[in-house]
């Protein structure tokens, strides 16, 4: 049984113990874009390493165990968006948000199209134009509780050039 | 499309969402074996649930 086009899979909840089970399963599943095992024991075991290794196999993975992959773009975005009214609020409390990752996550995960470097930028060019695309006519909420790195980024290079009305501006104050 | 089990199905070139929650599930290393329980194709409850932070 083959799914050629699988892009989400969950086993939210189960007693999954084996990350070398994980790996076995999800070697045919190259485009994979998300992948949950929350509240399995192998998730509690799981780390930097383990990212890239699944991330090596499943090169388009955005999301991991509800956290964003080094590789998260408008897909994973598309996840923390909630509409109410017209006015748009964007919740990415503890996404784990790469803005940085580290030397040896990069040099397992060696097809990254970036380099370390270039990270922060590209990341912020990612969220305003999710931002302008997806939150018009406004922003109204944006929590960024957990990701301190990234609400730093945010508010030097992406937040004061955004084409849309940002609303509650005091919210990322609120929750740093 | 929503199915309520697959099992024995052929390759399925349409499924794009495989959803096994709170099953008491130990291995997920035969795949084929596991996907019996509820294939979604589009997801709307991936969007639609909030008890879980997806």
């Amino acid at each position: 049984m083959q799914f050629p086009r699988l892009e989400k899979l969950s086993f939210w909840g189960n007693k999954v113990t084996s990350f070398q089970d994980v790996m076995q399963c999800i070697a045919s599943l190259p485009h994979l874009k998300a992948l949950w095992l929350n509240d399995n024991p192998v998730a509690a075991e799981m780390d930097d390493e383990s990212t890239a290794m699944i991330l090596s196999v499943c090169p388009n993975l955005e999301i991991l165990n509800s956290k964003f992959t080094p590789q998260y773009g408008p897909w994973a975005l598309s996840f923390t968006l909630t509409k109410v009214n017209h006015h748009a609020v964007l919740d990415l409390s503890d996404r784990r948000m790469y803005n940085r990752i580290t030397p040896s996550s990069l040099s397992r995960a060696s097809d990254l199209p970036y380099r370390s470097s270039d990270i922060r930028e590209w990341k912020a060019d990612v969220i305003r134009q999710f931002v302008e695309s997806h939150c018009k006519p406004s922003l109204w909420g944006l929590n960024l509780k957990g990701n301190p790195a990234l609400a730093e980024a945010l508010e030097v290079s992406v937040l004061p050039t955004l084409k849309v009305r940002i609303s509650s501006l005091e919210l990322i104050a609120a929750i740093r | 499309m929503i199915l309520e089990s697959i099992e024995g199905a052929e390759a399925d070139q349409e499924v794009t969402v495989v959803e096994i929650e709170n099953r008491a599930l130990g291995t997920i290393g035969i795949f084929g074996q596991v996907l019996a329980n509820m294939v979604h194709d589009a997801a709307p409850g991936f969007s639609d649930r909030k008890a879980h932070a997806y």
